[in-house]
């Protein structure tokens, strides 16, 4: 009955002499107690004072014994006030966390995902959690009332109004089985049911067909359910999430299996035009709401057996289905298994975008840019999986989440794969100047009219004096009201509904401008510095960065009216710092320039011709290093050789 | 999955390191002192520095090689015990920390001149002291990556005002060509070569590094690229500044830059260089705060140095403070640490190295008996 063992206490917790805590599992049969003081653990499965522990106990002047759930036992541990004194007279002591770093991957190029074998690990959990018998309690009953039943309780059958339970017979030999079908209605497309599910099964099941079946569950799905997608389940947790994702479920009474059929059919989006991510040249499509059609999108576009969609549910109670999508033979497994591993890890209710699963799985959520690349664009997505990176799509979200990301890859334009690149050297160099001028513009204002008049030209400088003169306010104050009502107008023109937003836009910052400078209450210079800082800050190529930019910019005004240029300098130190301590998925944030790595000005600040992009990112450490190969414009070599 | 657990970084960042870690003494006054001991063979002084540093640092190198990817610390343990590493490092990390010190006092002093003449010094520095506390907590791994990233910028940027002030340029500046006299180029000289006092970083940078041929690289390029940089700094400043007035003791380089005039339009703007150079100096006493604070708690056999980085950090800005003007900084900024420095950096880890060596012969042939 009882066990004995002297077992050291658990490291890091204080033992005492004479004081000890005594715990009990709440199952009164078992009676499982621990006795923990100074030198030992008993284990205790009688009575009280019976066993050797609980003797232990007693000679303790232990004079009853409590119960406690086991999972309270932190509550009095006495480590824990070592633990608080530490905290707050010394220092915190740092959690080991082990920080996920990006390196090679140990399998070879071309060697179909063989890599560090989490691929085939993840390919045998999946096919053992198919083969999964149901947990206890769980399992389809043979009897259709119990089923009926069971259903009706999780449905809440009649107070539901959506859910459709529709009660049939189907015939099978010469007798009549009772049967029912359970689905949302809605989300499901009722001309597949009622041509493809119940006809067949009411209909035909009356007709005499080749006898084939070796029982019933045979016959209903090899001859009566005509349907591409007829799954057979066991449990009623599969059942459940069928139906609540757009599928229907059949019952059969004696059979203790469920016919699971995909028959979604929910309205949506169709694929339309991007709405954010506009661009001249290149394809025109858009995700919608739909996962299907987003993975299909991509894979439209990259028909590559490789390319993997891997199913992971977020989300405790919606049970969102996203997909990891990589290409098999490029990927680096650790970062698929890390990007699998912290989707895995989100525990939420519910998970309605890919905004807020963004937010769960960044590497850091204080740093103001993102660390992951949100796009609404299948083709960029498709890019971006060809050089090795992991795409997520989560279902109900028009935006895909891609990672890993670096600094760089922020200012880079969906369109920047489809131009020449002597225009995209250009526009990247717009885009790095208008980044500059969004962030630092109004700052440099402040520090230069506050603290470095001497650099300003004269006769600038006497064109400015003139037309500060009327002003009454500091170019702080002046810089800070035009920003936030800059920042007012655009908020409120995407409030605003339908065509009035650009409209109240326009006319708001003409008219605001205009009365403002004739107020006297803000210098014309100013109008055209917050001007110059807003269509900055359009310029940006990522709406995600815009917004940090827009955060910063204020921290950088308060600088340089603070220390002038040295402020900025600061700002400026603390922001690189911050960055380059950053990762985004294992891969440094400022790679390729710090560290350095290989290939850093091919497509990065710069961007090489087509032809001279033959590498992946070397710090995406991919299975397969070469893009293309080495002599991509073949014909130019054949015509040489003609010569 | 793929975890790492010590933090490496590669050759590029840690020469960047290094240059800045040297290089920035020519914002402040390298050029200045070498026309201050060598007239207007200063530049001839700035070539003998770097020949000199040279030598010492090959034989140190040689030296080190077989305590491969052992850091100073690790050597001074090996030579005498824990008491010789604990001297080690609280002689190296208290010159880094006095650098620390006279360097944020001197730039601080500088900028106040320069830009803000109306605040007062204490908040001038607290914009410093920010920066380097800011930097500590984010770790070496992050001082390194933003030096490779932001020295090229630095450097291009002082290339620019070299370039910029080329017009000025009067060649008879350099005659006569030995200066106050030979004696003066090679004696000060190797008192001098103290201005390459933090090359001693290189040896606490092993553990993060490669190995043996990562350490001499990167020494060989550093000194290389340092010398480069000094010399051409040094010379041009002797040859813009007639012998009198370049012994102006203020930023030497900040007025080139205020020489420079780009048409009628850009007639000053030398206050863009304010940009690098309070960014070179942000990154110097990040860098060199971090490795006092790293060499002192590694000493001191502490665990974790984020908790002595604000302590340490309001010891600098005390020890800052002590001088009581801008004079006295340069005096012992001059008279002290960069006639003195040499003796930790170059003599003391020479001596150690060797002591270290001995130490392990005589263990080997105690084994060996």
């Amino acid at each position: 009955m009882c066990s004995y063992a002297d077992v050291r206490p658990k490291h890091g917790y204080v033992a005492m002499t004479a004081v000890y805590c005594i715990k009990m599992t709440e199952q009164d049969d078992t009676n499982e107690a621990i006795i923990w003081h100074n030198i030992s653990v008993g284990i205790c499965k009688g009575r009280s004072g019976q066993c050797n522990a609980c003797r232990i106990g007693t000679r303790l002047g232990v004079s009853d014994l409590w119960t406690l759930n086991l999972n309270t036992w932190e509550a009095y541990d006495l480590s824990f006030i070592s633990r608080q004194l530490k905290k707050y007279l010394f220092f915190e002591e740092p959690k080991k966390l082990e920080k996920f770093i990006l390196k090679p991957d140990g399998g070879s190029a071309g060697s179909k995902g063989t890599g560090t074998g989490s691929f085939e690990k993840v390919r045998e959990k999946k096919i053992a959690e198919s083969d999964k018998p149901p947990e206890p309690g769980d399992e389809v009953k043979s009897d259709i009332d119990s089923n009926l039943t069971h259903m009706k309780d999780v449905y809440s059958i009649p107070v539901n109004s959506d859910i459709i339970l529709r009660e049939f017979d189907i015939t099978y030999g010469c007798k009549s089985v009772r049967a029912f079908i359970i689905f949302f209605d809605g989300m499901t497309d009722r001309e597949v049911i009622n041509n493809y599910i119940l006809k067949p099964l009411m209909v035909n099941s009356v007709m005499p067909l080749k006898d084939t079946a070796e029982n019933l569950e045979d016959y209903v799905v090899r001859q009566l359910m005509p349907h591409c997608q007829v799954n057979i389940d066991t449990s009623y947790k599969k059942a459940v999430d069928t139906v609540n994702f757009g599928g229907c479920v059949l019952f059969v009474d004696g059979l203790d299996v469920c016919f699971t059929a995909d028959v979604k059919g929910w309205d949506h989006r169709g694929v339309e035009k991007p709405n954010n991510e506009i661009i001249i040249k290149g394809p025109q499509e858009a995700f919608n709401e739909v996962l299907r059609t987003n993975s299909a999108q991509i894979r439209k576009r990259l028909k590559d057996e490789d390319l993997i969609v891997e199913d992971v549910i977020v989300g405790k109670v919606s049970r969102t289905p996203c997909s990891i999508m990589y290409i098999k033979d490029v990927a680096n497994e650790a970062l698929v298994a890390e990007v699998r591993r912290r989707l895995e890890g989100v525990e939420v209710d519910y998970m309605l975008d890919a905004g807020a699963l963004e937010q769960l799985i960044e590497d850091s959520t204080v740093y103001p840019s993102p660390q992951v690349i949100s796009t609404e664009r299948p083709d960029y997505v498709a890019e971006l999986l060809v050089s090795g990176r992991v795409a997520i799509i989560v279902d109900g979200s028009p935006n895909a989440l891609v990672v890993p990301i670096t600094a760089f890859d922020l200012m880079h334009s969906p369109e920047d794969n489809y131009i020449r690149f002597p225009y995209v050297n250009l526009l990247r160099y717009i885009r790095y100047i208008a980044g500059f001028l969004a962030l630092l513009l109004p700052g440099l204002y402040v520090a230069i009219t506050n603290y470095h008049q001497e650099m300003i030209p004269t006769d600038l400088l006497l064109a400015i004096e003139a037309s500060r003169e009327k002003v009454p306010f500091p170019s702080l104050v002046e810089i800070l009201l035009m920003e936030i009502s800059f920042e007012l107008i655009r908020e409120a023109g995407l409030r605003v509904p339908g065509p009035i937003g650009p409209t109240l836009g326009i006319i708001g910052a003409l008219i605001l401008g205009q009365a403002a400078v004739a107020a006297n209450i803000v210098s014309p210079i100013l109008i055209i510095i917050v001007a110059v800082t807003g269509i900055g800050s359009f310029a940006i190529p990522n709406y995600s960065l815009a917004y940090s930019v827009r955060i910063m910019r204020f921290g950088f005004i308060f600088l340089g009216a603070m220390a002038g240029f040295l402020g900025i300098t600061l700002g400026l130190f603390i922001i690189g710092n911050w960055s380059t301590a950053l990762k985004s998925f294992g891969v440094p944030f400022t790679a390729p320039l710090g560290p350095r790595t290989s290939g850093r000005y091919k497509n990065v600040i710069f961007k090489a011709p087509e032809w001279k992009l033959e590498y992946r990112p070397d710090y995406l450490n991919t299975k397969k290093k070469r893009k293309q190969d080495e002599h991509s414009m073949k014909w130019k070599r054949d015509t040489e050789k003609r010569k | 999955m793929q975890m790492e657990k010590k933090i490496k970084f590669g050759r590029w960042e840690a020469v960047t390191l290094t240059i800045n870690l040297i290089c920035t003494k020519i914002f402040l006054y390298f050029n200045r002192l070498t026309v201050e001991d060598a007239g207007n063979a200063g530049w001839l002084m700035a070539v003998f520095i770097c020949a000199v540093v040279a030598v010492l640092y090959s034989v140190q190198i040689w030296l080190y090689k077989i305590f491969e990817g052992k850091d100073i610390l690790d050597i001074a343990e090996i030579a005498g015990g824990k008491v010789l590493k604990a001297i080690t490092g609280f002689a190296l990390g208290g010159l880094l920390f006095l650098l620390a010190a006279i360097t944020m006092r001197k730039f601080s002093e500088d900028i106040k001149t320069v830009s803000l003449p109306t605040s007062p010094l204490s908040y001038v520095m607290v914009f410093f002291m920010a920066g380097i506390v800011i930097a500590g907590f984010l770790g070496v791994e992050s001082i390194v990556r933003h030096s490779a990233i932001v020295i090229p910028v630095v450097v291009a940027g002082y290339i620019v005002i070299l370039l910029g002030i080329m017009p000025k340029i009067d060649v008879t500046n350099l005659f006569p060509i030995f200066g106050t006299g030979v004696k003066n180029v090679l004696l000060k000289g190797f008192y001098r070569t103290s201005i390459f006092a933090e090359l001693l970083v290189l040896f606490m940078l092993p553990p993060f590094l490669g190995g043996y041929e990562d350490v001499k690289n990167i020494g060989y390029v550093s000194v290389g690229l340092c010398s480069f940089f000094l010399i051409t700094g040094s010379l041009v400043y002797i040859l813009v500044f007639p012998y009198p007035s370049s012994l102006e003791p203020f930023l030497p380089v900040f007025n080139m830059a205020r020489l420079i005039g780009l048409g009628r339009f850009f007639q000053r703007i030398e206050s863009l260089f304010v940009f690098i150079w309070v960014m070179s100096a942000l990154m110097y006493l990040s860098a060199v705060f971090f490795f006092a604070t790293y060499t002192v708690s590694k000493a001191a056999g502490l665990k974790y140095i984020r908790p002595m980085i604000i302590p340490f950090a309001i010891i600098v800005f005390s020890i800052a403070f002590l001088p009581p003007d801008l004079v006295s900084v340069i005096k012992i900024e001059s008279g002290f640490v960069n006639t003195w420095g040499w003796v930790v950096t170059f003599v003391f880890i020479s001596l150690i190295f060797l002591w270290a060596r001995i130490a392990k012969r005589g263990r080997r042939e105690n084994r060996g008996k």
